[in-house]
């Protein structure tokens, strides 16, 4: 079976706290593996607002938790490496895939004829396997992305006349536009089943971002603001930088629906009561503890 | 005595390595940063083998390659010479060799 041929389980849009989100990928992750479910894509929103920290980091190191707890943020650890990412209620969409190692089979079409089928794809062609899913997305409302190793997602953001020519003042002749991450991805891999999520930015506030991690104050100079904003942008900056006006969340999410299932068996599910259950102990017994949060 | 350092990986992820060293002898590591690793319980393993060893150079690069091959650890964003450089670079804070690490 290949990614195209097996059937999958498509969850729709639910918005769920930091700890019952994390639990609720856990607690799919384990029904996967069991056989109980099939693999699953899902896509949520985090209330309130959160800051996941990704299994290697430091709380401590990373997290402002004084100032989150001041915004209503809260604070959880994930189960996939990667960085600290403020996932704003209003700001972004997150999406999750579960599927078995053993499913996840790409077709290899390479210079012969006749396409073979390979088990266990490699980390980094399973990123740009998921991560072209949000690439053709994104092309549904006219962003050209593309992935970028180890984890990312960049798209085109055209310049401006007044930036374009100084960019040319500052050498780059050829520069209309330039690459910026719009989408931070993270996997892993346990019991025999692929977790792979990450978030899609629908609009940046590098300020509030900035006031909930913990970076060196030096960091936290107006310089540094606009560094990150020359890197990072999301589906609204780009759409301005278009000169078009901001597709809506729901126009965004129905384009990333498509991508994700474009060329796909599919079923629209939800969570079963067994996974349901599993995840509001997970949230109760993992996620919400310090044990677990401040483990590093 | 405690001692920490941290090096972004050109082209890779933010590595931080603490440590505390009494009598010339590691007696706790922590990696921390936005690096992956599969699978992750393999950070444990890492962290734990540094522990005991004397402050050689050689001696952590033999070691944390034996932990990645016996575990069949995968690295992404950073290697086990990132791991030593940047332990190295805790440890000497002001050695040539480890300067810019920081």
């Amino acid at each position: 079976m290949t990614l195209d041929t097996i059937s999958w389980r498509f969850i729709e849009l639910e918005t769920h706290d930091a700890f019952m989100n994390m639990a609720l990928d856990e607690a799919c992750c384990e029904a996967v593996s069991r056989g109980e479910v099939p693999p699953t894509i899902r896509f949520y929103r985090w209330q309130p607002s959160a800051v996941s920290i990704g299994y290697f980091q430091s709380l401590q190191d990373e997290i402002a938790v004084n100032e989150c707890a001041a915004a209503d943020v809260d604070v959880v650890r994930r189960r996939t490496g990667g960085g600290a990412v403020y996932h704003d209620y209003e700001g972004e969409i997150t999406y999750s895939v579960i599927v078995r190692e053993s499913d996840f089979c790409l077709t290899e079409t390479g210079a012969g004829a006749t396409p073979s089928l390979r088990s266990g794809a490699g980390i980094t062609e399973s990123y740009h396997e998921i991560c072209g899913w949000i690439v053709g997305g994104l092309a549904r409302i006219g962003i050209e992305s593309e992935f970028k190793p180890i984890n990312d997602i960049v798209a085109r953001v055209d310049l401006s006349q007044e930036d374009s020519s100084k960019e040319k003042m500052e050498g780059n002749s050829a520069v209309s536009a330039l690459w910026k991450k719009i989408s931070g991805n993270a996997q892993t891999r346990r019991d025999g089943v692929i977790l792979q999520h990450g978030t899609i930015l629908y609009r940046v506030d590098v300020k509030k971002m900035f006031s909930l991690l913990k970076v060196g104050k030096e960091k936290i100079a107006d310089k540094l603001i606009a560094a990150v904003e020359e890197r990072v942008t999301s589906v609204s900056d780009v759409c301005a930088a278009q000169g078009r006006e901001a597709i809506t969340r729901e126009a965004l999410y129905d384009a990333l629906r498509a991508g994700f299932t474009e060329g796909k068996k599919f079923e629209v599910g939800t969570f079963s009561e067994k996974e349901l259950a599993r995840a509001r102990e997970l949230a109760v017994v993992r996620y919400q503890t310090d044990a677990w949060n401040r483990m590093r | 005595m405690r001692y920490a350092a941290t090096t972004k990986v050109s082209g890779g992820k933010l590595l931080r390595v603490k440590c505390e060293v009494e009598g010339g002898v590691l007696t706790a590591v922590s990696i921390t940063g936005d690096f992956f690793i599969h699978p992750e319980d393999g950070i444990v393993e890492l962290e734990k083998c540094c522990v005991g060893m004397s402050v050689v150079k050689e001696e952590f690069v033999k070691k944390l390659h034996a932990v990645i091959v016996d575990k069949k650890l995968e690295l992404i964003g950073f290697s086990t010479d990132d791991i030593v450089q940047t332990l190295w670079s805790a440890l000497h804070p002001d050695s040539d060799a480890t300067r810019g690490a920081r």
